[in-house]
């Protein structure tokens, strides 16, 4: 399956993923910067904050209360933030595009 | 002479984060990063949970795809030590002799175990836990009905309890101290994880002298100075770590329990910084002298030293912070507790979910949240910004930590 990351600019970069991975381990396994990760994927550190695209926003599922409360620590929170290690990849969401905050590039 | 650019010794955490973070940002000479492992850079914090356990493989620790640093023209260097700094050459020397120059040097040598003064500690089967071959003997040398001992109940010990207890293994852990987790944890705290232990069948024991260990040429037991002895197919030694900085002791640079440096990570001489488990600091938020063991202290600290080679705007410190997942629980510590802080319990243990306060004056200084996320980043916000704190309204559950404008 296929995942766009865009990078603050706009740039993007599609990555091959596979079913049952998170949205962060796609990026970080292709080494897309933006996506820190390092707490390693463990809904711990904040720093693989993505911007779910509009159109995808209800495929992605619920927020836990974990992720709502690393999220609120946020100064870039929206309502379409969500930490990319928590976004399990499964078949529907083929074609996801999320977009990394600029906070996260150095 | 080739080009000298950042040359960095030790490739863990704050080294893969500093020389990811450089090429990011567009340094301009080359980066070499070398380690002394065979491997390209890795997480840590998993050796001692998924990874020993077998649930998560060498690939998945690694922070970034081995290829990802040729792609962004990142030397690597890995499986070979640097042996001597000449600071006044700006050079080092590696093994079998090869110099290179640098502009900057950055010293990410982390930590070691440290050595536990026990009578037949070189028996075999006895092992600290530090890095991938360490957790891979362990688990190697672990029967599937066998006997772990671990010495010292620290965050290693406790979490690799937790895991191999969990695995049907018989876990001992025997800690010098009253408590468990007595060097980073409140009582109360480490009160809770005791209890927790001892509920998952781990037989905790504190206040143990222990004098020798036993056996012939594998160890076969733990024993204590009243003559207790606790039996032991593998024995796991986790009582804390040192710093490695005789390179940089070696080379003159200022030392004192860690490799001294300044707000922006620079040691005492001015094209040398250090990061990480090697490196003590003046906590310019804690105002406090510290080095810290952490996943966030060695990135935070990693992104300074980018900031100060890039010329950019130096980074604020961040409220230093951990995490430790044993069983199904997870602490969250932030900031440093202080045995002179006032303590205030939000929560109820009982309910397996509570946050302890730690207040100086009327300023929260550091807090311990038990399976609540919430408690956690609001609190460390509250740290952070240093505002003044009510403590009744901080008992009380159904206020926020803190609340927005």
């Amino acid at each position: 399956m296929k995942i766009t990351f865009l990078a603050f600019d706009g740039t993007p970069y599609t990555v091959d993923a596979d079913e049952g991975m998170s949205a962060m381990e796609a990026a970080i396994n292709e080494g897309i910067d933006g996506i820190e990760g390092d707490c390693g994927g463990n809904c711990n550190c904040a720093t693989c904050h993505v911007f779910v695209d509009p159109g995808w926003q209800l495929q992605v599922g619920e927020v836990s209360p974990m992720e709502a409360a690393l999220l609120a620590d946020r100064s870039d929170l929206a309502d379409n933030s969500r930490l990319a290690c928590q976004i399990r990849l499964v078949p529907e969401l083929d074609g996801l595009v999320l977009q990394m905050p600029e906070s996260q590039f150095i | 002479m080739c080009d000298a650019g950042v040359v960095i010794v030790g490739a863990g955490q704050a080294g893969a984060t500093l020389a990811t973070g450089l090429a990011q940002a567009g340094y301009d000479g080359p980066i070499t990063l070398i380690g002394e492992e065979p491997y390209a850079p890795y997480q840590r914090p998993p050796l001692s949970k998924g990874f020993v356990n077998g649930d998560v493989g060498v690939d998945e620790l690694l922070i970034k795809p081995e290829a990802y640093y040729a792609q962004k023209h990142i030397q690597l260097i890995k499986g070979r030590r640097v042996h001597a700094i000449q600071a006044h050459a700006r050079s080092v020397q590696l093994d079998e002799g090869e110099q290179l120059n640098y502009r900057s040097l950055v010293l990410c040598t982390g930590s070691r175990p440290r050595v536990l003064p026990i009578k037949s500690a070189e028996l075999n089967r006895v092992f600290s836990l530090r890095n991938i071959d360490d957790a891979r003997a362990i688990a190697g040398a672990l029967p599937e009905q066998g006997r772990l001992v671990i010495i010292g109940a620290g965050y290693v010990g406790l979490e690799l309890a937790a895991s191999c207890v969990t695995q049907g293994r018989h876990v001992t852990v025997l800690e010098r101290a009253g408590r468990v987790m007595e060097r980073s944890a409140s009582p109360q705290v480490s009160e809770h994880y005791r209890a927790m232990h001892e509920a998952a069948g781990v037989n905790i024991v504190c206040d143990v002298n222990l004098v020798e260990l036993q056996g012939g040429q594998q160890v076969t037991a733990v024993c204590a100075g009243d003559g207790r002895c606790w039996p032991a197919d593998v024995v796991v030694i986790g009582v804390g770590a040192v710093a490695n900085m005789e390179l940089a002791q070696a080379a003159g640079l200022q030392c004192d329990d860690g490799i001294l440096v300044d707000a922006q990570c620079r040691s005492s001489d001015p094209h040398i910084y250090a990061a990480g488990d090697c490196a003590r600091q003046t906590h310019a938020l804690l105002q406090t002298s510290l080095r810290l063991e952490s996943v966030q202290n060695a990135t935070a600290q990693a992104r300074m030293i980018v900031a100060h080679i890039m010329n950019k705007a130096p980074l604020r410190s961040e409220v230093p912070w951990f995490w430790s997942d044993q069983f199904d629980t997870r602490l969250q510590i932030a900031g440093i507790v202080q045995p002179n802080h006032t303590s205030i319990l939000r929560g109820d243990p009982a309910s397996g979910s509570f946050t302890m306060l730690h207040v100086q004056g009327d300023r929260l200084q550091a807090l311990e949240a038990i399976n609540r996320p919430a408690d956690f980043t609001l609190g460390r916000k509250l740290i952070s910004e240093q505002l003044e704190v009510n403590i009744q309204w901080l008992k009380d559950e159904d206020i926020p930590l803190y609340l927005r404008d």
